[in-house]
């Protein structure tokens, strides 16, 4: 799937929502600090970051909710001040949490909701409530909704209206683990068979994993790599990491810096970790073997997102 | 436009789903049931109060009494005279006390007329009280000119006498023939020969029983109240001295008292004319009851608006539903001008269900009214019925609460705090009407003018004549002292009122255009 998106995105996705330099800051406190990115049609990108990191800011920005203290915003080709009304047209999304009117049934929200866009057919209402499949509830007040039911809800909404960006920040709060499935899979469909460019925001790292194309990552608001999930998983490199069980790790890490020096990662009772290309594994091992040492075992360690990203926010670590 | 009115039928919406705009409507229409309900209980209190007691009986027993009042201070005189010496030099106490025992004389004879005829000086007046009650001062007339004339006999002084007392015999005998017309014509006829009147006031006064007698044949009081309203209008235009209000004093009219003058006489006219002057109490009942609706009506609408108005756009915020309108492709202008809309048309709504179900309560509990509301301008008057004058009353005092609205609607967005925005426009709509009446007690500053409330409450001032459609003698203009402030005219405050509303509509609207939604 990635592969897929990566083979095809160079040729003919085009940028849907572009981010230029955009800084933003309350109380002269600098949330956002010039920060820039595209997110192309047919993509899920990812936006990564801790708490605090300016993920929240950056995306009400695009929104409308806060005015940019610098940069610009270009939505579908449309500037998102000069030509608000048209780039606002393309934009469909949650902010923070889904919010509707509480004594208005489900349904009443959403006609209200359509018809602010153009073209919204009745027929496009029952459609979404479909597809995020609320049927059954639709006609109660949304104040009888559980979180996740309002999630179901705010996606529908922010699909009415066919938007050719999508922006969820945090969309899988309040979902059950099939509810998050299901959304996964939603969101997979729209980049993927109808072209759509999907913006999340999370902090549910395994999650994104599963779902983006491309990840940026912010930290203390700056923007600090934008990377395909398989270029942060695979570290910058290109090297793996091998863990060698042993309980002569400070003999066999001897060995091993005689060959390969600076590579060794970590060193402890009974293991050690080392850094190499795949292709070297066996004569490392075969060399720690003749040198007499007791394997017990040696695995690739599955490096996941969540490891790159404590390793690239935390480690202050750039990969350029 | 298309998307403003779609945000538009949004608001209506989201309002048409708020409990305490419900609350509020069934709280309008219960009141104006209640309010005329209690009007007419007081009305038939009133009436069964009055069938309660026997009034010819109670006049008669009031009579009796002041019969026997009377009678006593006579034995009193009597005694007086009796026991003092008929000496030269009590001669002037002499002829003082005779004096007295003749007025004494002629009152007991008024009393016992009252009683013998049936004429009941003390309950409602018609001209028989009248002329009974004139009696006395009459007789003393002639008896001071018989005096004069024994003394000092003169043609022109004969002359009065005789007049005076074929007066007494003429009022004698309209008291036992009870013929009104016959009053108009005798008191008509006495004016005529009355040489020390000019021309004009000849004209005046004969004019003053005529009218009253078109008013009503009977000659009942009203009628005479009305008729001397006319009277001292006419006079007062003439003369250009003020004579229809007590504290004005013999000041000279200015040009501008003058012409208003001249509208009130022409609206006193009109209403002659077309017999719609009401001359009953149970008007004043019914007249009342509507009135006193409307009021709390209009308290309870403004009350609803400042509390939807206030939360309009903070509570939006502050639950975070905002979030769906900002999100959609609508320029945040587009919102704020939908909201002050929708707002403003729910308060239309609202005074349309205090219109009609005031109207029907009114209707129902003292039949339908149909005074015209009759207004002059340049001395020309003209009508616009009950139901038409009504409405336009209501939408002239719906400005306030259009005023107050937008205020409340600006404090929303700018302080984005429910309470803080209800509460301070609440406070201001309330002490608004007493800033008001406190500025008029100050002397008349220009600058007094530029304070907002005194551009409110503009009912008075778009229909001046109202005090009129009750009655024509209740003028409320006279009562202020002409130093006093006095509220601007309509088209300035009305100019005042524009600019306002757009300073405060664009200062919430510039706030909400560039503020962030954190």
């Amino acid at each position: 799937m990635r592969t897929w998106a990566l083979i095809w995105g160079d040729i003919n996705m085009a940028t849907a929502l572009q981010i230029s330099n955009v800084s933003k800051s309350f109380d002269r406190k600098k949330v956002v600090d010039n920060i820039s990115f595209d997110v192309r049609s047919g993509e899920v990108f990812g936006f990564l970051g801790p708490n605090g990191a300016g993920k929240t800011t950056t995306i009400k920005m695009v929104t409308g909710f806060l005015t940019l203290d610098e940069g610009n915003i270009t939505i579908n080709g449309y500037d998102r001040i000069k030509n608000y009304e048209k780039a606002m047209g393309c934009l469909g999304g949650i902010v923070e949490n889904p919010e509707m009117y509480k004594d208005i049934s489900g349904r009443v929200n959403l006609e209200m909701y359509a018809r602010l866009h153009e073209g919204v057919t009745r027929e496009r209402i029952e459609e979404v409530v479909a597809l995020v499949g609320m049927q059954e509830r639709i006609n109660d007040t949304v104040k009888k909704y559980s979180l996740g039911m309002k999630q179901r809800i705010g996606l529908a909404q922010a699909l009415l209206h066919r938007p050719k960006i999508l922006i969820l920040d945090e969309p899988t709060n309040g979902l059950d683990p099939a509810g998050i499935r299901e959304l996964r899979d939603i969101l997979k469909k729209l980049a993927h068979e109808e072209n759509v460019a999907v913006m999340v925001s999370s902090h549910l790292l395994s999650e994104m994993q599963l779902m983006c194309d491309r990840v940026g990552v912010i930290n203390k608001g700056r923007l600090i790599d934008v990377k395909t999930i398989d270029e942060l998983t695979t570290l910058a490199s290109g090297a793996v990491i091998y863990r060698i069980l042993t309980p002569q790790t400070e003999k066999a890490a001897a060995i091993l810096r005689t060959v390969y020096p600076d590579q060794i990662r970590a060193i402890s009772t009974d293991f050690l970790d080392i850094e190499i290309n795949r292709e070297i594994v066996p004569a490392a091992i075969t060399l720690l073997a003749v040198s007499g040492i007791e394997i017990f075992g040696a695995a690739k360690l599955e490096t996941s997102l969540e490891d790159a990203f404590l390793q690239i926010t935390g480690g202050g670590l750039t990969i350029e | 436009m298309n998307k403003i009115f779609a945000l538009y039928k949004n608001e209506l919406i989201k309002i048409s789903k708020k409990n305490s705009v419900f609350i509020f409507i069934v709280l309008i229409i219960v009141l104006c049931f209640v309010l005329a309900g209690y009007t007419k209980s007081m009305e038939v209190a009133q009436s069964r109060f009055l069938n309660s007691v026997d009034q010819n009986q109670w006049s008669k027993d009031d009579l009796n009494y002041q019969l026997e009042d009377q009678l006593a201070a006579k034995e009193q005189i009597e005694l007086q005279i009796t026991g003092t010496a008929d000496t030269p030099e009590n001669q002037m106490e002499l002829v003082s006390l005779a004096e007295q025992q003749a007025s004494i004389n002629d009152q007991i004879d008024m009393l016992q007329t009252a009683l013998d005829k049936e004429i009941y000086i003390n309950s409602e007046g018609s001209y028989l009280t009248d002329i009974l009650s004139g009696l006395p001062a009459l007789k003393a007339d002639i008896r001071a000119l018989e005096v004069a004339e024994a003394q000092s006999p003169n043609a022109a002084q004969e002359n009065s006498l005789l007049v005076k007392k074929q007066l007494v015999s003429d009022y004698q005998a309209i008291l036992d023939s009870k013929d009104f017309k016959e009053y108009v014509r005798i008191e008509s006829d006495s004016i005529n020969n009355d040489n020390t009147l000019s021309t004009s006031e000849k004209d005046i006064q004969i004019e003053y029983y005529s009218l009253w007698y078109k008013l009503d044949p009977n000659g009942m009081s009203q009628a005479r109240d009305a008729a001397q309203s006319v009277t001292d209008m006419k006079r007062s235009l003439i003369d250009e001295i003020d004579y229809t209000s007590m504290s004005q004093g013999m000041t000279p009219m200015t040009p501008s008292q003058i012409s208003d003058m001249e509208n009130r006489l022409a609206v006193a006219e009109y209403k002659i004319q077309n017999n719609c002057l009401n001359l009953s109490d149970s008007v004043g009942y019914s007249w009342g009851s509507l009135d006193t609706v409307f009021m709390f009506g209009i308290y309870v609408i403004a009350l609803m608006m400042l509390v939807l108005a206030g939360g309009a756009m903070s509570q939006e915020i502050s639950s975070g539903s905002i979030k769906s309108l900002i999100i959609a492709p609508v320029k945040r202008w587009k919102i704020f001008t939908a909201k002050l809309l929708s707002l403003l048309s729910v308060g239309l709504l609202a005074l349309a269900v205090l219109y009609i179900f005031g109207m029907l309560a009114q209707g129902l509990f003292f039949g339908f009214s149909s005074i015209p509301y009759v207004y002059a301008s340049h001395g020309v008057a003209a009508s616009i019925p009950f139901g038409f004058y009504q409405i336009l009353s209501l939408l002239v005092s719906y400005i306030d609460i259009i005023v107050y609205t937008v205020f409340a609607f600006m404090l929303s967005v700018l302080t984005r705090n429910t309470a803080v925005a209800v509460g301070i426009s609440i406070a201001a709509y309330f002490g608004g009407s007493t800033a008001l009446n406190k500025m008029m007690e100050l002397p008349s500053y220009e600058w007094l003018n530029f304070i907002p409330f005194a551009s409110m409450s503009l009912n008075g001032r778009v229909f001046p004549f109202a005090s009129m459609m009750l009655s024509l003698s209740n003028m409320d203009s006279g009562l202020k002292s002409a130093s006093a402030f006095k509220a601007p005219g309509v088209t300035f405050s009305l100019i005042y009122l524009a600019v306002l509303l757009f300073c405060m509509t664009y200062t919430g609207l510039d706030s909400f255009n560039r503020r962030d939604l954190k």
